[in-house]
């Protein structure tokens, strides 16, 4: 079956259409009851959908981001949680098990990492890379790429919705990028740390995300791109509130890592871009 | 409160060292059998999964979510 995706819409949904972009029935017994009823002509026609999605800019570089909620295991470790922990312990994973009969939604649905795009734009991209690289240098990462990952790619959406975090909500954010070795790749070393927090005193505050960032970068002046970007946050996070939040502060990690185009998701654009929108992510609003 | 900041303190001030970088980058990526939707061979455009159907002779599904559901879903 040739399959086919829209960007947009409320909600999530599946849709079957003709090429030519008339609906069929909702569900496949159905569609497919209808679609073999069209004669062979309806079938084959096609019409160019009036669609303009976003685009990664001129030069730029799109980085995968993976979201996943983790737990504490025995000695203080960090692992993935399992479908038993899940059924076992409604009191720490409340109302994940949506499914009880485990058909439509497998039980660790909201264990499985939620998955996002980063984009950086040629400047940006550029503004990593140091112009004459010296091993053992540091500078800062700048502003706009590092305001970018904390605010809109470092928000729990593991349980549906990834949304992003007020300006005034970042009471620190710092990273800092370290040349390791200058020749013949530039390779970096990323550390840093951040504190997201709805109230001021985050013992008073009901959403938040505290964090430790550790990355390798990498780039190649032959191929004058970059081959690696590993980044990794990993803190506690709390709140917000909802059914499905997990009571106090437990662990959440976001592992970014260069798109390889071997996924159609290397494709997909950030969630942030349809909210809060393209001007907010690339900081082109006026606050 | 101190049982909290503690465990925020352990966590935030952990160093990582290379092989536990890259053993808990690689634990929160995706892992087999995860996000098995991503596997599916979808058209990257609607006008191309559009011609695809046409040729191949065969209905469209169509996959919507708020945002992009290749990124987020």
């Amino acid at each position: 079956m040739a399959l086919g995706f829209l960007n947009g819409g409320g909600g999530n949904s599946a849709n079957f259409q003709t090429p030519a972009g008339e609906n069929l029935p909702h569900y496949p017994k159905e569609a497919l009851k209808k679609w073999n009823e069209l004669p062979e002509e309806e079938r084959r026609k096609v019409k160019e959908p009036n669609l303009n999605p976003p685009r990664l800019p001129e030069g730029g570089l799109a980085v995968r981001v993976y979201m996943r909620p983790l737990k504490r295991a025995a000695g203080g470790t960090l692992g993935t949680i399992t479908d038993q922990d899940i059924r076992d312990n409604p009191t720490d994973y409340p109302k994940w098990v949506i499914d009880r009969s485990e058909k439509r939604f497998p039980v660790n649905i909201y264990a499985e990492p939620m998955g996002d795009i980063l984009w950086l734009t040629r400047e940006e991209v550029a503004s990593l890379v140091p112009a004459e690289p010296r091993a053992g240098a540091t500078f800062p990462v700048p502003d706009p790429v590092r305001k970018r990952i904390v605010r809109m790619h470092l928000k729990n959406g593991t349980q549906g919705w990834l949304g992003y975090w007020k300006r005034e909500y970042v009471r620190s954010d710092e990273m800092t990028l370290r040349v390791e070795q200058a020749a013949p790749t530039v390779r970096m070393t990323l550390s840093g740390a951040v504190l997201v927090s709805d109230q001021a005193d985050p013992a008073q505050s009901k959403s938040g995300y505290e964090a430790k960032l550790t990355g390798v970068l990498e780039v190649d002046p032959a191929k004058k791109a970059f081959v690696r970007f590993d980044i990794l946050a990993l803190g506690d996070h709390w709140g917000p509130p909802g059914e499905f939040t997990r009571p106090g502060r437990t662990p959440l990690g976001v592992a970014f890592e260069l798109t390889r185009g071997d996924l159609m998701m290397d494709q997909a654009y950030p969630f942030a871009l349809y909210f809060p929108g393209k001007k907010e992510y690339f900081g082109q609003d006026k606050r | 409160m101190r049982t909290l900041l503690v465990a925020v303190a352990a966590l935030a001030g952990q160093d990582l060292g290379p092989e536990e970088f890259g053993r808990l980058h690689a634990l929160i990526r995706r892992q087999p059998g995860e996000q098995r939707h991503l596997e599916i061979d979808w058209a990257p455009t609607p006008l191309e999964a559009q011609r695809r159907a046409a040729a191949e002779g065969k209905p469209i599904l169509i996959l919507t979510h708020v945002g992009d559901p290749m990124g987020h879903i």
